[in-house]
């Protein structure tokens, strides 16, 4: 693994062809350390001792094996994707790419396997840091050096609240090792513990892009590489979720109700907020970003049943929310790294991922395009595959809590399962955008027809669409799996009160997407074959315009397709509009009109915009304090002296 | 015309194409889905795309600004094809025949399976036409061959 | 195999339950309209027409209909009509549905023409805001059996009162819900020729021929989905019973009636006042789903 991280900097024949197959090697083993966490027996080895008293532990258990195997998938693709696609970046970006994936990967890496405070505070920063210098790379853009900076900002909040986390716990005299969390501080006072939960949501949820911490992510991810972007929106805010599932579910143990109700409230917010913004992106790489914070909530959602059940004692329940949200967890990998490549491989062929400029891929670039509809129907949560199965479950598990429980559980379960149920529908629209406008129906914009990318960059958005057809035909083994590893850190639930649900004939028998797929499929098959013979052969026409021919101008464009939408959401999105036209003699026949139309970020103006101004105030405020003059600062020197007499002195 | 002739005996759509008419011929037409003439129990229907239909249903006496959309939406409609000409304007150009905008009805670029003659025709002869035209194809008898 | 037999006798009567909404419609105009038997002769007569296709479009838009036909007919595997023990659960077949929009938008796009985008990004949009009213209205019932399994579901529905608030509540809820996802009136006008109030049909503008027929049967077949599904959850007491179908075949006949009368009696909403005819019925779930709540509580 470490073998990579010595930076193979000379990016030339032989190197660069070594420094493929390691990644990949190493992908392969992220992939099997996983595997071998998820199956084998939990262990864990002190590295060294710093001045005998912080261990540096490292281990793996169930949980972080299944966060590692993720790792693994994701990298696996994009290191092979990588083969081809950094040959494409100058040379100084390659380099920084080359030296910096690895790193980037192996701190992920060592976040999970972290066993205690300083490893894990220590492997954080890494990625944080590594992830930013990948964000950076095309620093000559001044969009991307706002995003990076906002994007170091945003990290380094988060990594303040979890240093503050660490520091309480080793302030109660917990030490700084996971193994002594897991045991004390379920004992500490409900009050302090969920301080740290809030401390934690702060800090993960920053990270993780829980709303309303995710403002950088949208502009983060996006203007990365594409197989960056993909680990990234894949994998990295994961890393985030593990930290909230160990925070959550393997330390603070059981808590008070409002503790879920929270992590689902954030949950929806995050959902809704991020669909929304996402059907008013019109550039593909942005768009997908923002259904990376819709798919958190989703997970988030998930992690607050299972919180939710747990407090109310219903074992079986928690277990399959987790489930859920573990199996979210690794489809949302699966589908968001593979749309994340195929939206790079938009990119690369065609110079822009812009919905408005694209088009008519379906025709040049249909591998690229089969992978990414796929992959589409997997994120809208359709059947039959992957996101189906895991929002299908955590839909089960609200609607279960919402059984005869008390009315704040039913109605926070029942307008959870709506608003999921919202969410899903308004990201079956956004899809249909993304990949009708941008893939389907005529070409947008004139030139060179783009090519079908190599097959290396096929590679991993046609295999992770497979995977997404699989899981979602299959989802038996992974839920099991997820209820293995919740039950694993549920030591700390009383166990007399699992009492079994009686569930449902499905959740009894998983794979039965698999039979209704095959069955419907047959028949479907069976009856296109025999009506094939009743009609005369088929033939293409020129579209149907009404009697005019149609165009290019004519198409709907992906603001057109979404100006409903934005009109029904109208006090969310407070849109705004310009419209330009340039006159001519004739009043009705303008020789030119411009049509803008912007949406609000409510959330960025209302609450980062006026915080932003007042640091920057206070800040120009506290300057008058330094005036360079040496009488005053001795000045200074001796008020403070005199304050410090006084405090001492009572 | 067997296969013509199965297709349009129970059920016949029918999308109308206006090439310049003075609107008496559609307002006629459109008699036939009201309570009086009701001409859906018979299984006509007008359809908002050629796709969708069997035929076309031409109005006007074809003026020059509508023969590309005429041709347009007669080759959007799939095999087998119905051509049905609507009043005299339709047939022949009528009043209109040869003028500066118009030639002589439908006949210039399309070859009618039906004409329906008037000015404008009557609803109840309109609907007897239709009517004769689906039994004509339930027998295959006296349609012309379009494909 | 009963749910062979199940999903066969759905697809078989999905053109005359069309049929019947078009006779009372008809009927209520003051017109004696097609036989009930109409949508099987226009069906059979558009599978034997030429398929005629858009240049440019590609798979998308030649695989939607059976896409399209097959979600929508394992939606209807899952309903309870011979008995209930078979019958898996409720919120596959809403996703199946919206599978099948998906199929059907995504193929609109594909032509690449300006009405059938606008279908597209209208029904998609109205499609979204369904599948949350769509689940609020089976939410009474799933919350009072606890699962979304269809046997606890009917023995909920059974143990309601017959004039329970909760089942007359949700009922028109469900009702509501029906009318906008058969595409009637006021949320879409079926019978419109003008391509700019349409929301469903102009997405099917570009379709010819025997593809055009599997789109119409799928959704006429999503019709008796839904309309055996309202009956399934509010008067379940002929299910599983001998002579059950008789008496489920009845409900379904009244509901086809009520639909094709509510119809005629509805005007068409403006396109963007469908959330507020939706939010009618999401009111109406959301206020069976307190009085249950209130009900259990007490």
């Amino acid at each position: 693994m470490l073998a990579s991280v010595l930076g193979l900097r000379h990016q030339k024949g032989l190197f660069s062809v070594l420094q493929h197959v390691l990644e990949v090697l190493q992908a392969c083993l992220t992939l099997s350390l996983g595997l071998l966490g998820l199956f084998g027996p939990a262990f864990s080895m002190v590295l060294v001792a710093l001045w005998g008293r912080w261990p540096l532990e490292i281990g793996i258990d169930q949980l972080s094996g299944f966060f590692l195997a993720v790792l693994g998938l994701v990298q696996l693709a994009t290191a092979v994707y990588g083969i081809r696609y950094t040959a494409h970046l100058a040379r100084g970006q390659r380099v920084l790419v080359g030296t910096l994936v690895p790193q980037f990967t192996i701190s992920m890496a060592l976040v999970l396997v972290a066993r205690d405070a300083v490893s894990f505070l220590i492997a954080w920063e890494l990625m944080s840091l590594t992830s930013f210098g990948l964000v950076v790379v095309e620093h000559r853009r001044e969009k991307v050096r706002k995003a990076s900076f906002l994007y170091l900002v945003a990290t380094h909040v988060g990594a303040l609240a979890l240093i503050g986390l660490f520091a309480v716990l080793a302030a109660h005299g917990l030490g700084t090792t996971f193994a002594a969390y897991a045991h004390g501080v379920p004992l500490l006072p409900t009050g302090l513990r969920s301080f740290l939960l809030l401390v934690g949501i702060v800090g993960f949820g920053s990270k993780a892009a829980i709303v309303p911490f995710h403002v950088w992510l949208p502009r983060a991810h996006p203007v990365a590489p594409s197989h960056v972007s993909a680990l990234m929106s894949g994998v990295m805010i994961k890393i985030a979720i593990y930290g909230l599932v160990r925070l959550v579910f393997g330390w603070l143990g059981t808590g008070p109700l409002w503790w879920a109700m929270l992590l689902i409230a954030l949950g929806v917010v995050s959902s809704l907020v991020g669909v929304l913004y996402a059907l008013m992106e019109h550039s593909l790489k942005r768009l997908l970003a923002y259904h990376s914070i819709e798919n958190v909530g989703i997970i988030v959602v998930g992690l607050g049943a299972a919180a939710l059940a747990r407090s109310l004692g219903a074992g079986l329940l928690y277990e399959f929310a987790f489930a859920a949200a573990l199996f979210h967890v690794l489809n949302h990998a699966v589908f968001k790294s593979g749309l994340f490549l195929a939206a790079g491989s938009v990119r690369e062929a065609s110079g822009t991922d812009d919905l408005e400029q694209l088009g008519g891929l379906a025709r040049s670039m249909p591998w690229t395009t089969a992978a990414f509809l796929v992959l589409s129907m997997a994120i809208a949560g359709l059947p039959p595959f992957n996101g189906f199965a895991s929002e299908w479950m955590t839909l089960q598990s609200l609607l279960r809590l919402a059984h005869d429980a008390a009315p704040a559980v039913v109605a926070v379960a029942a307008l959870a399962a709506l608003g999921l149920a919202l969410t899903g529908g308004l990201a079956g629209a956004c899809f249909v955008k993304a990949s009708g406008v941008g893939f389907l129906g005529p070409r947008r914009r004139a030139g060179r027809i783009p090519r079908e990318v190599a097959w290396p960059m096929l590679f991993g958005p046609l295999g992770l669409a497979a995977l997404a057809l699989g899981l979602g035909l299959a989802p038996g083994a992974i839920a099991a799996l997820g209820m293995r590893i919740a039950a694993g850190l549920a030591h700390l639930l009383p166990r007399a009160t699992t009492a079994p649900l009686a569930l449902a004939a499905p959740w009894t028998r998983p794979d039965w997407p698999l039979y209704l797929v095959l069955g419907a499929g047959a028949a479907v098959l069976a009856l296109a074959f025999a009506l094939r013979r009743m009609s005369p052969a088929a033939v293409v026409r020129p579209a149907w315009g009404c009697g005019s021919e149609v165009g290019v101008k004519s198409a709907y464009t992906a603001t057109s397709f979404s100006k409903s939408i934005r009109q029904i959401f109208q006090a969310f999105y407070q849109p705004r509009r310009s419209l330009v036209r340039v006159e001519t003699s004739l009043p009705y026949l303008p020789a030119d009109v411009r049509y803008e139309s912007r949406v609000h970020h409510f959330i960025d103006q209302r609450l980062y915009l006026p915080a932003q101004r007042g640091g920057l105030r206070s800040a120009r405020f506290l300057r008058r304090l330094q005036s360079g003059s040496l009488r005053q600062y001795i000045g200074y020197l001796l008020f403070t002296l005199l304050l410090m007499l006084v405090a001492v002195g009572r | 015309m067997a296969h013509k002739a199965f297709l349009i005996g129970r059920s016949l759509a029918l999308r109308l194409v206006d090439c310049g008419s003075c609107n008496a011929c559609e307002s006629e037409l459109a008699m036939l889905f009201g309570p009086d003439f009701d001409a859906q129990r018979f299984g006509i229907e007008m359809v908002p795309s050629p796709r969708h239909a069997d035929g076309l249903i031409v109005t006007g006496p074809g003026t020059s600004q509508m023969t590309d959309a005429l041709a347009r939406t007669a080759e959007a409609v799939g095999a087998p094809r119905v051509v049905v000409a609507l009043g005299d304007c339709a047939i022949s150009g009528h009043v209109h025949r040869d003028g500066y905008a118009a030639k002589c009805g439908v006949a210039a670029s399309l070859e009618a399976d039906l004409q329906i003659p008037g000015c404008p025709p009557a609803p109840g002869e309109i609907l007897g036409a239709l009517r004769r035209l689906m039994r004509k194809g339930a027998t295959g008898q006296g349609l012309a061959a379009s494909d | 195999m009963g749910f062979v037999l199940q999903v066969s006798l759905l697809i078989a009567i999905a053109p005359l339950g069309q049929g019947i909404v078009q006779s009372v419609k008809a009927r209520m105009q003051g017109r004696r309209g097609p036989v009930p038997w109409q949508p099987y002769a226009v069906a059979f007569k558009l599978l034997r027409r030429q398929a005629v296709w858009p240049q440019g479009a590609t798979a998308v838009m030649r695989s939607a209909p059976w896409l399209q036909f097959a979600a929508i007919a394992v939606a209807s595997l899952s309903l309870p009509i011979f008995s209930a023990a078979g019958a898996p659960e409720i919120l596959l077949p809403l996703f199946a549905l919206a599978l099948a929009r998906f199929a059907l938008g995504l193929a609109a796009l594909d032509t690449g023409t300006p009405f059938a985008g606008l279908g597209s990004s209208r029904e998609m949009t109205v499609g979204a805001l369904v599948e949350p009213v769509l689940l609020a209205s089976v939410l009474p019932w799933v919350l009072v059996a606890g699962s979304t399994g269809w046997p606890a579901m009917l023995q909920a529905s059974l143990g309601m009162g017959l004039f329970s608030v909760v089942r007359l509540a949700a009922f028109a809820a469900l009702f509501l819900v029906l009318v906008a996802e058969t595409g009637r009136l006021p949320v879409d006008n079926p019978d419109t020729h003008l391509e700019l109030t349409m929301i469903h049909e102009a997405m099917l503008l570009e379709y010819a021929g025997p593809p055009l027929a599997v789109i119409l049967w799928g959704a006429w077949l999503k019709q008796i989905f839904l309309v055996a599904l309202v009956a399934a959850l509010v008067l379940p007491w002929g299910i599983g019973r001998p002579l059950g179908l008789l008496w489920a075949a009845g409900e379904w006949l009244a509901l086809l009636v009520a639909l094709g009368v509510a119809e005629s009696l509805a005007a068409k909403m403006r396109y963007l006042r469908v959330p507020a005819y939706l939010a009618t019925s999401f009111a109406l779930s959301l206020s069976a789903l307190a009085l249950q709540v209130a009900g259990a509580a007490r």
